[in-house]
C-alpha cells in the first residue's frame, strides 16, 4: 500500500464535525478503498453530517460530501517523509504524528510543517490559513480554543516507531520508561514537546468543531502566542498544548524574567586590587542569588524565584583600553510574586553595571474548580485514568493567554515532561490516542 | 420523591458522615468537606461518591 491514498484526504474528510465519523475515516479498509463516497455515506458520517450540533463546521460538513472537495485534498496529503507510514501509524492522528514529526521544525523554519497541518484540516473541511507571523489559523466555535505550539527545539532524532521493550536494561541509554513492553512507540523531535500535542489538539478540533491555532515561536519569544492574543478576541475557553501525559493536567506555571548584565571597566595590570567589570558582573548575580534564596530549604521549587545564568561573556576590548562583562539570566517567578517585584529585587543589587531586562512573562495559577477544569477530570476518568494535577515550575505560552484573556484556561497533552528537548524524546501512540479521545470529550461537553 | 432542588447526601470519604452536597452538584466537581474542610471530588452521581480530590504535583518543563 503505498503512503499517498492512506493518508488521502477524502478518507479522512469526514472527520469533520464528529468523532464516530473519523473512526471511520480512518479505519484501514476505508482508506485502502479511497472511496470518499463510501465513507461520506457511512451512517455515522452522515450523522455528523446532518448533525444540528455541527451547524457551526457548515463548511466542513459541506466538504464532507464534495467529492471536488475530496478530491482536492489528495495532493495535499502525501506523505512527507517518504516510504509510508509505519503498520502502527493506522489512525489520522498517528498519521499526521508521523508527518509532523518526520517534518523539521525548529523555531523560525515552522513554514513546512505549518503546510501540512494547514492541509490536514482543509482536507477535513475546515478553514485554515498561516497568518502573518507564521501560526495557522483555523477559527470555528470558541467554546474552546485547542492551541499548541508547531516549533520544537532543534534535534535531529531518526524518525521511527519502534517497540517499547519489555526490559528496563534495554532502554538505550535512557532512564526514562514509557509505553508498556511491545507497544509502538514513535521516537522523533517533537513527539513529546510538542508535536504530540499539537496533532491530538488538531484531530480533536476537527472531529468536534472547536477553534484551533498552532502557534510558533514558543520555544524562543512566543511570537506566536503573542500575536494570537493582540490579534483575536477571547475564546470562551483556553486549552493550551504541552505534554501533562494523558491523564495529567497543568494548572500553574512560573513567570519569566530574562535579561542581560553588561558592565565595562577600564583596563589595568591583573595584579591591581579594583575589581574589574567581570568581578562586577559575578558580585552582582551573587548578590542576586542569595535575594531569592529561601528562607526555609523545604520550600517546593514552584514557590521559589529561581536563578539561572545561562550564557556570559567577556574580557579585555580589542583596543585594549576597557573590560567589558555580558551575562544573560534567567529568573522563574513564582505565581505568590510579582515579575515587578522581582525586577526591583534584582535590581537593588546593582552597584556598577545595568541589565537590559527583556518582556517578562507573568506566572499563572489557574483554579481547579473552574468548569473546564471539571470536564477534563471526567474526561480522564471516563477514559479509565488517575487524575493528576500539575503545576510546572517551567514558562508556557499559558502565562501569555492568562495575562490576557479573562477566561479558564489549563494546559494539556500527551507525553513524559522528562523527555522535552531530550535526544531520546518518544511518545507511545496510545499515548495520542487517548488525549485525543480526552480532548474530544472535553470539547463536547463545553459546547 | 426528589425534586431538582432537594440537597444530595453522600458519605465523606475521610469521616464516614453523611454531608450535604448542593442540589446542583456535578460530576468532576470539587466542594469542601463540610466535617473536615478536606477538598473532595464528585466521583458519580449515581450513586454519590466522593474521593479526596487529587493534590496538586509538582513538574518542572513547560
Amino acid at each position: 500500500m503505498t503512503a499517498a491514498p492512506d493518508s488521502a484526504g477524502n478518507a479522512e474528510a469526514p472527520a469533520a464535525g464528529d468523532g464516530d465519523a473519523a473512526d471511520a475515516a480512518g479505519d484501514a479498509d476505508a482508506a485502502d478503498d479511497a472511496d470518499a463516497a463510501d465513507a461520506a455515506n457511512d451512517a455515522d458520517a452522515a450523522d455528523a453530517a446532518n448533525d444540528a450540533d455541527a451547524a457551526d463546521d457548515g463548511d466542513a460538513a459541506d466538504a464532507v460530501n464534495d467529492a471536488d472537495a475530496a478530491d482536492d485534498a489528495d495532493a495535499g496529503t502525501d506523505v512527507v517523509a517518504g516510504g509510508g507510514y509505519p503498520e502502527a501509524c493506522d489512525t489520522p492522528a498517528r498519521k499526521l504524528l508521523y508527518d509532523l514529526v518526520s517534518i523539521p521544525s525548529p523555531s523560525g523554519e515552522e513554514a513546512a510543517a505549518a503546510e501540512r497541518l494547514v492541509d490536514f484540516f482543509e482536507a477535513n473541511g475546515r478553514e485554515a490559513w498561516i497568518d502573518e507571523v507564521g501560526n495557522v489559523r483555523a477559527p470555528a466555535d470558541d467554546a474552546v480554543l485547542l492551541t499548541s505550539h508547531v516549533d520544537t527545539v532543534p534535534g535531529d532524532i531518526p524518525v521511527e516507531v519502534r517497540p517499547a521493550p519489555e526490559d528496563v536494561d534495554d532502554l538505550g541509554g535512557t532512564d526514562v520508561r514509557v509505553g508498556e513492553p511491545g507497544e509502538p512507540v514513535l521516537w522523533g523531535r517533537g513527539a513529546v514537546d510538542a508535536t504530540g500535542p499539537l496533532v491530538s489538539m488538531a484531530v480533536a478540533a476537527v472531529e468536534t468543531g472547536v477553534s484551533f491555532v498552532g502557534v510558533v515561536g514558543e520555544e524562543t519569544d512566543s511570537r506566536g502566542a503573542r500575536h494570537l492574543v493582540a490579534d483575536r478576541d477571547a475564546p470562551e475557553a483556553v486549552v493550551n498544548g504541552e505534554p501533562s501525559g494523558w491523564d495529567g493536567v497543568t494548572l500553574g506555571y512560573r513567570g519569566f524574567l530574562s535579561g542581560t548584565y553588561v558592565n565595562t571597566s577600564e583596563s589595568g595590570h591583573s595584579s591591581r586590587p579594583e575589581p574589574n567589570a567581570i568581578q562586577h558582573a559575578i558580585d552582582w548575580w551573587h548578590g542576586v542569588e542569595e535575594a531569592f534564596t529561601p528562607a526555609d530549604s523545604e520550600t517546593p521549587v514552584f514557590e521559589q524565584v529561581t536563578t539561572k545564568p545561562v550564557s556570559m561573556d567577556g574580557g579585555l576590548t580589542d583596543d585594549g583600553l576597557a573590560v567589558e562583562a555580558a551575562m544573560d539570566v534567567q529568573l522563574r517567578v513564582p505565581p505568590a510574586r510579582t515579575v515587578d517585584e522581582v525586577h526591583e529585587l534584582a535590581e537593588a543589587e546593582l552597584s556598577t553595571g545595568s541589565v537590559h531586562w527583556k518582556e517578562p512573562i507573568p506566572p499563572v495559577m489557574e483554579s481547579p474548580r473552574t468548569d473546564l477544569a471539571r470536564a477534563f477530570r471526567v474526561a480522564i476518568r471516563g477514559a479509565g485514568g488517575d487524575v493528576r494535577l500539575l503545576r510546572k515550575t517551567g514558562t508556557s505560552d499559558m502565562n501569555l493567554y492568562a495575562a490576557e484573556w479573562e477566561c479558564p484556561m489549563v494546559t494539556y497533552g500527551p507525553g513524559n515532561s522528562e523527555l522535552d528537548h531530550a535526544p531520546d524524546e518518544r511518545l507511545p501512540l496510545s499515548e495520542l490516542d487517548r488525549a485525543t479521545t480526552v480532548l474530544a470529550d472535553v470539547c463536547r461537553d463545553r459546547r | 420523591m426528589t425534586t431538582d432542588t432537594d440537597p444530595v447526601l453522600a458519605e465523606d470519604p475521610i469521616t464516614g458522615e453523611e454531608i450535604e452536597l448542593p442540589a446542583d452538584v456535578e460530576v468532576g466537581e470539587i466542594i469542601d468537606s463540610p466535617v473536615t474542610g478536606t477538598e473532595l471530588e464528585v466521583i458519580s452521581l449515581d450513586p454519590v461518591t466522593l474521593e479526596e480530590a487529587p493534590e496538586l504535583e509538582e513538574d518542572w518543563g513547560e
